[in-house]
């Protein structure tokens, strides 16, 4: 059987952790997510200062 | 070649050659119990290099790596509390506005809800005398259209964005200098409704003499208006009292389905169709070419080409005048109309059916009303007219709620001088107010080449359209929930409009745009310049007339809040012309099919072609979405030799058109029937080229009616065009087979005469309760329950529209629906029985019944669907893991499976933008890819409703809910509550004789109950 110690085992580890957050798409997705965001700048929802509200719903 | 007859050993059985010439290697084989290799000692040092730590390792990293490419990053937004919370907005809390719809020309009140200052739903208003709390499925889904991506956003000269102050300035320019030149300044415009912009219509003439303003609609009641003015001297014809109509001949009227007052109508109407408090009920006979929606509710049919209709009046007219000479017809009509015989109509209607129905309208004389559909000519109109005026059905007409007319729509002959102009080049400025006229005008009047020579072309619009497409400038107006305004439809009743929600984008008010223009300064516009011309113009009419104690600021305020303010509005006198009917007559249909264009019931005239869910909703009668097509009998399609989805022409003089055929049951034969609305070329993604435009087989001489042509050629084009019908998905039975909707009970049906004889005949000679194998649950608690009114039911599509508002459907496209995966909640089953040639159509709401046994709870492999202690089946959307076992196994076939992520998944990503997403109500879970979704009961609104009781100290009440779809329902067919209270409408309905569930065989227990239709026919049976 092969030996694995400690050092090795979180070194293992380790570097299967780095190669997951280089290889995986969250560099691209928080490009992208930046882009996106610009976006919702432009919608803006306020209600209009003169409407008047009913006080009793349907 | 082996000798096979030499060897020794002669062999029965062998599995090959080698075992029959006893190999060697075989007998080893057979010999030896393991395979070589097996019993060797183990060496470790061949292996692979990989331990099982290793290998865990790897496992562990890719999974991490698959974990973090799969989530999704993209920031979702923040949830930030208010710093400074608006005086109105409570988190979490619902706040309403009155207003007015602005989808037709109704202008039903309607009541938006909003939450944080976002417009969520619509709702009727029910201080509104009109429509009294219901609208349409138009009003309901005119919530998308505010969020619609491709509204414009800016305003735009020559296709590139510009502010408005220099368009402001550019416009003005162009107006004085029309002006100085002699040019005229024309206005095309829509039906107005309004007569605040009315009134700034004639401050624009004032302010630019030279104006003349041009209304068009493409469905419009222009026929019946001017028979109205030669027949009464008016065009603001009455209502009708519907509610007090025993007998009720409608001719090509649609009047339940989609034309004029058809909300208000329903209610009417089915105020005569109440089983529980036994009221007299009316007799509807209804004589069409097509089957509408109103012909599908019809106690009887009769068959009659709208190219006939005329003579099918006069020829009623002519057996009254011979039953009772006391008529007030003079000797020489009466010479006139005797060329009109009924018995031209035995062989296509039966004599029968044209008997009952001479005496029906005799017997009921002063209590019934003929009525002639918007599309049919002047002449038939006046014809009915007659009718009524011989038959004392005036007594029916309401003058005080008469149709008002504000700006008289334009004549052919004006909009043919206009374009003269046009083409002169006498016009300097043409404005689109809220128009498309290069859409909806018949292509030979040649209005779009026209436009080309006028010099400045303005469009104030929501969204591109044809016209604003060929125009110089596109001026992007306010959505109807962002804009002031009022409305005078119908007389003592004037609505107001008002802004829920402040400008989404740099749009403006198109009145205001006008006001700009009128005070010829760009610097004049401000955002409020539209609302205090408003006030000030219902201040100087509307507080004057009322002569209200209050002082003009509260009473202004008051009537926002209302939505609505009622005068007595005194009827005039009308008197019948008799000189006007004595010389009518028309060309008679002639060889050739007949062609009868008419309005479309979901998508309108423009504004709604690019509304998912409208045009997701599958028509009332046909079941198809996403199209158009050409409708037409049996029989004639069995002679064109084609069948549903095959390719016809249709040829008018010189234009044609080339669109798919439906074969419709009870259609006349030599006939076709298309619905206008489709075939737009300039609109957003949803509806561009959806349909077949059949505005260009209008044309601009026509015989008698501009929706109605003789002499038509119909050929079989080749090819095909699939239309995505919903009829015969969600079946309750595998095949289709004739009646076996009557046969399982899925549709009981009776008569008014056997109900009146024998009250229980539905349930007489039943067996006794089934037995179920488990002990069943008793709910002593609050349960609840829907029941649904079939006599009622008018398969509007109102409750479907407002279910998919409320619970965040989505809207799945074309395709997807050709594939029965359209996800809306509830469903409108429609059947048909009798013959293909006058079928009896039935119609049935489907939704999820809550079963008390259901099916598909013990089913699930994860729960993820159970009962709760107040009777409703629950969906826990994020246990569900997609075996869609519970769909496999429900009788009813209502449930939905999300197959794709419809939010985010397409490639246009419909939903995938930021202004669509708002459309989403908030009270409800927006579902993902994977997950089973069905009607809930309106969970959301229970759980309010038990919260505010929890809050208030009371105890939760059946009545405290109103679902979705209950709300909507213009007819009130659905009753919903607490099953357990015996004083409940609900509990009423379900012990009514009746009543049944469907598929009560199978034993589940459904918690929504039928109210069985009656027809109102001269038998006992129905035939």
């Amino acid at each position: 059987m092969n030996n694995i110690n400690r050092k090795k085992f979180f070194g293992l580890i380790g570097k299967g952790t780095l190669f997951a957050a280089i290889a995986s798409a969250v560099p691209f997705k928080m490009f992208s997510s930046a882009a996106n965001a610009s976006d919702k700048k432009n919608i803006k929802i306020a209600i209009h200062p003169f409407a008047v509200k009913r006080n009793n719903k349907v | 070649m082996s000798d096979f007859s030499k060897s020794s050993d002669k062999k029965e059985l062998w599995k090959s050659l080698n075992d029959y010439n006893n190999d060697s290697e075989v007998l080893k084989f057979k010999h030896d119990e393991f395979l070589e290799g097996v019993t060797e000692d183990f060496d470790p040092s061949k292996l692979s290099g990989l331990s099982r730590r290793k290998f865990l390792a790897l496992l562990s990293a890719s999974a991490a790596l698959t974990a973090t490419a799969c989530t999704d990053y993209r920031d979702k937004g923040e949830i930030v509390p208010y710093n400074k919370r608006p005086e109105e907005v409570f988190p979490g809390v619902a706040n309403y506005y009155a207003s007015t719809c602005n989808g037709c020309r109704e202008a039903c009140g309607i009541l938006i809800k909003t939450r944080e200052g976002r417009p969520i739903k619509v709702d009727g208003n029910p201080e509104h005398p009109i429509n009294k709390g219901k609208i349409c499925a138009k009003g309901q889904a005119s919530i998308l259209n505010l969020y619609d991506p491709e509204r414009l956003r800016e305003p735009m000269a020559a296709r590139k964005h510009v502010s408005w102050k220099s368009v402001d300035e550019d416009i003005i320019s162009a107006l004085n200098e029309a002006q100085k030149n002699g040019q005229e300044i024309a206005i095309v415009t829509g039906v107005v409704t309004s007569p605040t912009t009315k009134k700034v219509l004639d401050d624009f003439t004032k302010k630019y003499p030279n104006t003349k303003i041009y209304s068009y609609a493409l469905i419009n009641d222009q026929q019946r208006r001017s028979a109205w003015l030669e027949t009464y001297g008016t065009i603001e014809y009455p209502a009708v009292k519907w509610n007090e109509a025993n007998i009720i001949l409608a001719l090509d009227a649609d009047f339940l389905g989609n034309e004029t007052g058809f909300v208000e109508n329903m209610r009417k109407f089915t105020e005569r169709r109440e089983v529980v408090k036994k009221t007299d009920f009316n007799r509807l006979y209804v004589a069409e070419g097509r089957m509408s929606a109103t012909g599908a509710l019809a106690d009887y049919r009769l068959r009659v080409s709208p190219a006939m209709q005329f003579e099918f009046v006069m020829a009623l007219i002519n057996e009254f005048s011979k039953r009772d000479s006391a008529l007030p017809i003079d000797a020489d009509t009466k010479a006139k109309i005797r060329r009109y015989s009924l018995a031209k109509f035995y062989n296509q209607v039966g004599k029968e059916k044209l008997d009952y129905l001479l005496n029906d309208l005799n017997i009921n004389r002063g209590k019934s009303i003929v009525y002639a559909g918007d599309t049919l000519s002047k002449e038939v109109h006046a014809a009915v007219n007659l009718l009524n005026e011989l038959l004392g059905n005036a007594a029916l007409y309401d003058f005080a709620s008469s149709y008002k007319s504000l700006l008289n729509l334009s004549t052919h002959k004006e909009l043919s001088q206009l374009v003269d102009k046009m083409k002169n080049e006498k016009v300097g400025v043409l404005i689109h107010f809220d128009s498309n006229p290069v859409y909806t005008l018949p292509e030979d009047l040649g209005y779009a080449s026209a436009l080309k020579k006028v010099k400045t072309v303005v469009a104030l619009i929501e969204a591109e359209n044809e016209s604003s497409a060929l125009g110089n400038y596109t001026l992007p107006i306010n959505h109807l929930f962002e804009s002031w305004g009022d409305a005078y439809a119908r007389g003592g009743v004037y609505s107001l409009q008002q802004p829920v929600i402040s400008p989404i984008f740099n749009t403006r008010q198109k009145e205001a745009a006008l006001l700009t223009w009128i005070a010829g300064d760009a610097n004049a516009f401000n955002q409020e310049l539209y609302h205090n011309y408003l006030m000030n113009n219902f201040n100087a009419t509307i507080y004057t007339k009322k002569n209200s104690f209050a002082d003009a600021k509260s009473f202004w305020y008051s009537a926002l809040h209302d939505g609505v303010v009622t005068f007595d509005e005194k009827s005039q006198t009308t008197k019948f012309n008799f000189a006007a009917v004595t010389n009518l007559q028309t060309k008679g249909a002639t060889n050739g099919f007949v062609l009868h264009l008419h309005n479309n019931y979901y998508i309108g005239e423009e504004k709604f072609a690019n509304n998912g869910w409208l045009q997701e909703l599958p028509h009332p009668v046909s079941k198809v979405t996403w199209d158009n097509y050409a409708a037409i009998s049996q029989s004639t399609a069995k002679s064109l030799g084609v069948e549903n989805d095959d390719l016809i022409e249709v040829k008018v003089g010189n234009k044609k058109l080339t669109l798919p055929v439906l074969v419709q049951p009870g259609a006349a034969d030599n006939f076709v029937s298309i619905e206008l609305g489709y075939g737009r070329k300039v609109i957003g993604e949803v509806g561009k080229e959806v349909g077949f435009n059949a505005v260009l087989l209008m044309s601009m001489n026509y015989d008698s009616s501009p929706y109605v042509y003789s002499n038509v050629s119909v050929t079989k084009a080749g090819g095909k065009h699939k239309l995505a019908s919903t009829q015969e998905h969600h079946s309750l039975d595998d095949t289709f087979v004739k009646d076996i909707h009557r046969t399982r009970k899925i549709i009981q049906e009776g008569t008014v005469e056997r109900f009146i004889k024998e009250p229980d005949f539905l349930h007489k000679g039943e067996e006794e309760k089934l037995l179920g194998i488990t002990r069943e649950h008793t709910y002593t608690g609050l349960k609840w329950a829907m029941a649904i009114d079939l006599n009622k039911c008018t398969s509007c599509a109102a409750c479907v529209t407002a279910c998919n508002v409320e619970n965040n459907v989505p809207v799945v496209g074309k395709d997807q629906v050709a594939n029965g995966r359209e996800m809306q909640w509830v469903r409108l089953d429609r059947y048909y029985s009798g013959t293909p040639e006058e079928p009896i159509v039935s119609h049935q709401p489907m939704l999820c019944q809550h079963c008390d046994n259901a099916p598909c709870e013990n089913v699930c492999p994860v729960n993820a669907t159970n009962h709760s202690q107040d009777g409703l089946n629950q969906m826990v959307y994020n246990r569900c893991v997609g075996t869609r076992y519970c769909s496999n196994n429900c009788p009813y076939k209502v449930r939905r499976f999300n197959f794709f992520n419809f939010r985010d998944h397409f490639a246009d990503a419909y939903y995938e933008n930021n202004l669509t997403s708002l459309v989403n109500n908030p009270e409800v879970t927006v579902r993902s890819r994977g997950v089973m979704e069905k009607c809930t009961f309106c969970v959301q609104k229970i759980m309010e409703a038990r919260s505010n009781a929890i809050r208030d100290g009371k105890e939760l009440k059946g009545s405290d809910v109103v679902t979705a779809c209950q709300q909507a329902c213009p007819t009130t067919a659905i009753a919903f509550g607490d099953s357990n209270d015996p004083g409940s409408p609900v509990a009423k309905l379900r012990n009514h004789d009746l009543s049944y569930h469907v598929l009560e065989e199978l034993n589940v227990k459904p918690n929504v109950t039928y109210i069985a239709k009656l027809r109102n026919t001269h038998s006992e049976e129905i035939q």
